[in-house]
């Protein structure tokens, strides 16, 4: 039997200089070698060191820990539709009387030794007082494992730290906070320095410091290139681009850095915004997923955008993961990761879940989420690059996907819409017919998927299924939900959206997985549908006359 | 039933203790913190290893306590010596071979002396100790009053149940005990004079100790406790000679 075990460590500045051995020349009372308790700062030499504290009310699990680790609270995992996901973890430590064992190099040298007063982390605090922006994580793992097969559950930064009552209580930040607040391209302040005629390919500007070497940029309703820069002159300029004219400019004109995304895969750009506008560590990114996405069940069209005015970067990510039909989330692996909303795929595996092995008494909800149905989707595209997002005005281009029969009288005799516009697609030198197929596809996937609301079913599981993830796809089988005829659901599929750790329960949300079935074409060798299983299922089976199939489930679409 | 007894004394906090060897990370100082989950760890197996302390004067002891150590599984024994002069030392107990690595308790012949000395040879792995105490008990006049439960085990776990009743699961995070001797018409000398002392310099900062309650016919049965942070020392007086009743309530976890 095992039991559940935080481990939270906090690296910290840590001087490997010996106190009074050259280079180092302090003298007088020994220093605790960090960077605040220095006396000889021209020669600290931060080596860094790793503190270790395990949850208080377990066994200590392994040698070189404190067991000092109250609680942790970790923020949910959860697929949305912006990055302000990450935030705040709070971990609160208990305190104790300390002796610098292991802590202070030089305590046997301390006039007070052996009787060292002060409790630990009243004495980290003041010789770390320098602990904001220091490196805190979290990780999970079970009595009985070793140190290195504890999973890394969070990492971030310090924020804060409060001290109540013999508990410290420190707030730590997560790396992807500020991700909501980048802006593409940034805001500048350069201005066109004198008078900028329409023919010019070469012009002066107030500032070049935030600019690349090359790139492009945007003057009143001008967008323009230009190959180099020397002094604060603007070379080889490339006037009216994008659809824009080449006209005069004043002087003092504002220059706008614009942000060129030239015509890739959607996922390359989503993994460019990613690592190179955010500049989020590359170890923060679940790659092979973006990767792996990028061509299944079929590689996307290009999508390109020059973006002109300074944009969230996060509405610009999800626009992008929004069109190819994709949720993206940070994962409890601690990566940025991607999946495409297929509903039934055949390469797939599930996890399983049920009223009788996994869902706790009483801890069953569900919500019939309306508000996510849809019957028809507009998408807008082949924008202008200087025209407004939501003016229809700046599009050349729409296609719309009505479900007819679900706003009729007899069915839920009700419309609702939503509008996409669209920046990314556009014809470009592809073939015209392939990029109106994606566009077409985008909104008719959408009102396949939510046609009919798809509910949500929160419960709580035992830490026995701490397996199951955020992303995960699984069979429920509950009688939360019963069929027409009163019985309850078997192996129906539910994508979990949300998961979080409570005490010694993992609350999970679990969205349903709508009714209609995308086809792959299975192979001849399956069993005939009365007798298939739940994954032979997951192919295109033949439906009869009326579109359903023998059971009365919808039959399918073809993706 | 013997005489109870518990020792919270400890020679090793008279002078620096030094060991024939130590791992990096493990610091012979962590044998005196009283915290089992900092060790001290010797860098070898091997004979004749020790660790040792001056006490800078005489000092007496008659006890030997160590927990949260490794010598049963490591095949090791230890004795206790003394010497005045640092240089020759008085073996004071024979070689004890643990059978196992639970906490444990000896007494000797009280002695004084300057220098103390933890010897022990180990022949599988290097012996890894996190408290070792070698001091001077507190022997209790008499066995607690009738009827005394040895401990109270306690369990702190969660456990839960799926809508149908299964038990899903169950983590067992620890085992508490609890020890509430009492004993009734002590004498007011030994409790002013002894037991007192030890309550308000010791017990009652929540230092932790070593309890064994009857050596003699449960040798195994030695805990390393605190004071219930929870009790009171009360010392009710009918007879103006002795104090009808003094409780010891004590809580530790199961190793």
């Amino acid at each position: 039997m095992s039991t559940p075990i935080y481990l939270v460590t906090l690296s910290m500045g840590y001087c490997s200089r010996t106190f009074g051995t050259s280079p180092c020349l302090a003298t007088g009372e020994k220093c605790f070698n960090t960077y605040p308790t220095c006396k000889y700062a021209s020669a600290f030499s931060d080596a860094g060191k790793d503190y270790k504290f395990t949850s208080a009310d377990v066994p200590v699990p392994f040698d070189g820990v404190c067991p000092y680790v109250k609680s942790v609270k970790l923020l949910p995992t959860e697929i949305t539709t912006t990055f302000t996901i990450s935030g705040r973890v709070t971990v609160e430590f208990l305190d104790e009387p300390d002796g610098d064992v292991g802590i202070d190099p030089y305590v046997t040298a301390r006039t007070a030794f052996p009787n060292i007063p002060g409790t630990f982390w009243k004495k980290f605090l003041s010789r770390n007082r320098n602990y904001k922006n220091r490196i805190l994580k979290v990780y999970e793992g079970w009595s009985g494992e070793a140190e290195g097969s504890f999973d890394l559950r969070w990492a971030g930064r310090m924020d804060n730290a409060t001290y109540e009552r013999g508990v410290l209580k420190i707030e730590a930040v997560d790396f992807l906070k500020d991700l909501a607040k980048v802006e593409v391209p940034p805001k500048l302040d350069i201005k066109v320095n004198g008078n900028f005629v329409s023919t010019a390919t070469e012009y002066l500007v107030t500032s070049v410091s935030e600019l690349d070497a090359a790139g492009t940029v945007m003057i009143d309703d001008e967008v323009m290139s230009y190959t180099s820069i020397s002094g604060l002159t603007l070379n080889g300029v490339t006037r009216g681009l994008y659809g824009t004219y080449a006209t005069d400019h004043d002087h003092n004109a504002k220059v706008q850095k614009c942000r060129v995304y030239p015509p890739a895969n959607p996922f390359d750009i989503l993994s460019e915004m990613l690592l190179t506008d955010a500049a989020i560590p590359a170890a923060y990114v679940d790659s092979a997923a973006f990767a792996y996405w990028k061509t299944y069940p079929e590689t996307d069209v290009n999508i390109s955008a020059v973006i002109t005015s300074p944009t969230n970067l996060s509405k610009l990510f999800f626009e992008i993961a929004d069109l190819v039909n994709s949720k993206v989330w940070f994962s409890e692996s601690n990566k940025i990761t991607i999946c495409r909303d297929i509903p039934f795929d055949p390469l797939r595996s599930f996890t399983t879940i049920s009223d009788e092995d996994n869902i706790l008494h009483g801890s069953a909800k569900v919500d019939r989420n309306e508000k996510a149905r849809l019957s028809r989707v507009f998408i807008y595209w082949e924008k202008t690059p200087t025209g407004d997002m939501d003016e229809v005005g700046s599009f050349g281009r729409l296609d719309v996907a009505v479900d007819a029969v679900a706003e009729s009288a007899a069915d839920y005799s009700d419309m609702v819409e939503k509008k996409v516009f669209s920046r990314w697609v556009s014809i470009g030198s592809q073939v015209e017919e392939t990029v109106r197929y994606f566009a077409r596809n985008c909104v008719m996937r959408r009102v396949w998927r939510n046609r009919d609301a798809p509910a949500i079913l929160s419960i709580e599981v035992d830490l026995k299924d701490e397996a199951i993830k955020t992303g995960d796809y699984t069979y429920v089988t509950t009688d939360e939900f019963v069929d027409f005829f009163g019985n309850a659901i078997e192996s129906a599929e539910f994508q979990v959206v949300r998961r979080e750790r409570k005490d010694g329960k993992i609350a999970l949300n679990l969205l349903r997985v709508g009714p209609h079935r995308s086809a792959f074409i299975g192979a001849d060798t399956l069993s005939d549908w009365a007798s298939a299983t739940a994954p032979e299922k997951l192919y295109g089976y033949i439906c009869a006359d009326d579109s359903s199939l023998p059971t009365d489930q919808d039959g399918y679409y073809i993706y | 039933m013997a005489n109870p007894y518990i020792l919270a004394d400890n020679r090793f906090l008279d002078g620096t203790p030094i060991a024939a060897g130590t791992a990096s990370g493990y610091s012979v100082l962590n044998i005196r913190d009283l915290k089992t989950f900092t060790k001290w760890k010797d860098s070898a197996a091997g004979s004749a290893r020790y660790i040792k302390v001056d006490c800078g004067t005489p000092k007496a002891a008659d006890t030997v306590a160590l927990v949260g150590h490794n010598f049963g599984s490591a095949g090791a024994l230890f004795d206790v010596e003394y010497s005045n002069d640092g240089v020759s030392y008085t073996q004071i107990l024979a070689p004890v071979y643990p059978s196992d690595d639970k906490a444990l308790i000896r007494t000797f012949t009280k002695t004084t002396a300057r220098y103390w000395y933890f010897g022990y040879g180990s022949t599988t792995s290097p012996v890894e100790i996190a408290e070792l105490m070698i001091g001077e008990r507190i022997t209790f006049p008499y066995p607690p009053d009738t009827p005394f439960v040895p401990s109270t085990l306690k369990i702190e776990a969660d456990s839960n149940r799926s809508k149908t009743g299964q038990l899903l699961g169950t983590v067992v995070r620890y085992k508490p005990y609890k020890i509430a001797p009492k004993w009734s018409s002590l004498s007011r000398t030994w409790v002013d004079a002894t037991f007192r002392p030890f309550w308000e310099g010791y017990a009652s900062e929540l230092k932790p100790f070593f309890w064994a309650w009857d050596v003699a016919t449960f040798p195994s049965d030695v805990r390393f406790v605190t004071i219930d942070p929870e009790s009171s020392m009360e010392t009710p007086v009918t007879v103006l000679s002795s104090y009808d009743e003094l409780s010891l309530e004590m809580v530790g976890v199961k190793e």
